[in-house]
């Protein structure tokens, strides 16, 4: 039994160690930033997870699976917040190739947004675009939704609701203050459903049945 | 798991590699970044076998940090830097995007 802990465990190291290496052969091979991105969030979320799975196998203890449990959940919280972030400076720059985009839905938003954003005019009426992207006055002046939301928010957790449950490539235009740096954050954590997060279930599944085979080799391992 | 050791520190350089390439070379500063946090990600990779083959887990804490703080570099790069494209940068791949727009049938 102990040889077959020993086996698991270099698999889990090995395998966590090829991630890595595919995900820098991702950044190396890939066209542009959009793509290079989705390749390194790679390691940070199923490598993570087969090193921490690795060195649970090896421990068998306690104390060290609380803190690797630890350590799992602040980097799936981290993760989607980073890549959102450097997904939305990298699309709303243009760093990317139009020819690789079979479909681009926020092209024409992107224009407006930075033809706008030099002028910084607030008295400006929201546009009534298509039907899809029909704004409310509040949240236009401030955040473009792709979503019409219905009735005009009014208290302040409203507003926050509303904020969250717009889409997830909504814009800000011209935010300084410290409450836009945190809604791609917020919205992410309560609202969207990102890859990364997709993959929790299993691991977290996975980390609960090697909590119950170290719960029962300890005493005897 | 001597030998699992050296296979993985073999890996690990090969990854490391690449991504410095990436950090040198990446046209823009997302790119810079995105290569940061996979580095970070190989770090700590090689923290975590390191200690496994010692069978001491006193670096727990470094891996915490790690994952705390490494991520806020990326974050606050991609929203305070200016990252305005260079029009001047060449695309990466442009055959690419040409064979890419011919199989599309673009005008």
């Amino acid at each position: 039994m102990e040889l077959l802990i020993d086996v698991l465990t270099g698999i889990c190291l090995i395998v966590g160690c090829l991630m890595s290496l595919g995900a820098a052969f991702g950044i190396v091979r890939f066209p542009d930033v959009l793509a290079r991105l989705h390749a390194g969030a790679k390691p940070q979320v199923f490598g993570l997870f087969m090193l921490l799975a690795g060195i649970a196998l090896a421990a068998r203890s306690w104390t060290v699976l609380a803190l690797l449990s630890l350590i799992w959940i602040l980097q799936i919280l981290a993760i989607p917040v980073s890549s959102h972030m450097v997904g939305r400076s990298g699309f709303r720059n243009k760093h990317f190739q139009p020819d690789y985009l079979s479909q681009d839905d926020l092209a024409e938003l992107v224009d407006r947004m930075n033809r706008e954003s030099p002028e910084e005019d607030p008295e400006t009426e929201p546009q009534p675009g298509r039907g899809a992207q029909a704004a409310d006055d509040y949240s236009a002046r401030e955040t473009p939704t792709l979503i019409s939301v219905p009735t005009r928010p009014v208290t302040s957790d409203q507003m926050m609701m509303s904020r969250i449950c717009s889409s997830g490539s909504s814009l800000t235009v011209g935010g300084s203050s410290p409450v836009t740096f945190f809604q791609p954050a917020v919205r992410i954590l309560l609202a969207s459903a990102t890859p990364a997060s997709e993959a929790t279930v299993e691991p977290i599944l996975i980390m609960g049945l090697l909590m119950c085979v170290s719960s029962v080799m300890g005493p005897g391992g | 798991m001597l030998g699992v050791v050296i296979a993985c520190g073999i890996i690990l350089a090969l990854a490391t590699a690449g991504t410095i390439y990436r950090l040198a070379k990446g046209p823009s500063l997302l790119d810079r970044v995105i290569a940061t946090d996979v580095l970070l990600a190989i770090v700590g990779a090689a923290i975590s076998v390191d200690m496994v083959y010692r069978d001491s887990y006193e670096n727990l804490t470094l891996l915490v940090v790690v994952a705390l703080v490494g991520f806020m570099g990326s974050v606050t790069v991609a929203r305070f830097a200016n990252n305005k494209r260079d029009p001047n940068e060449e695309p990466q791949d442009s055959s690419r995007a040409a064979d890419a727009s011919a199989r599309r049938g673009d005008a």
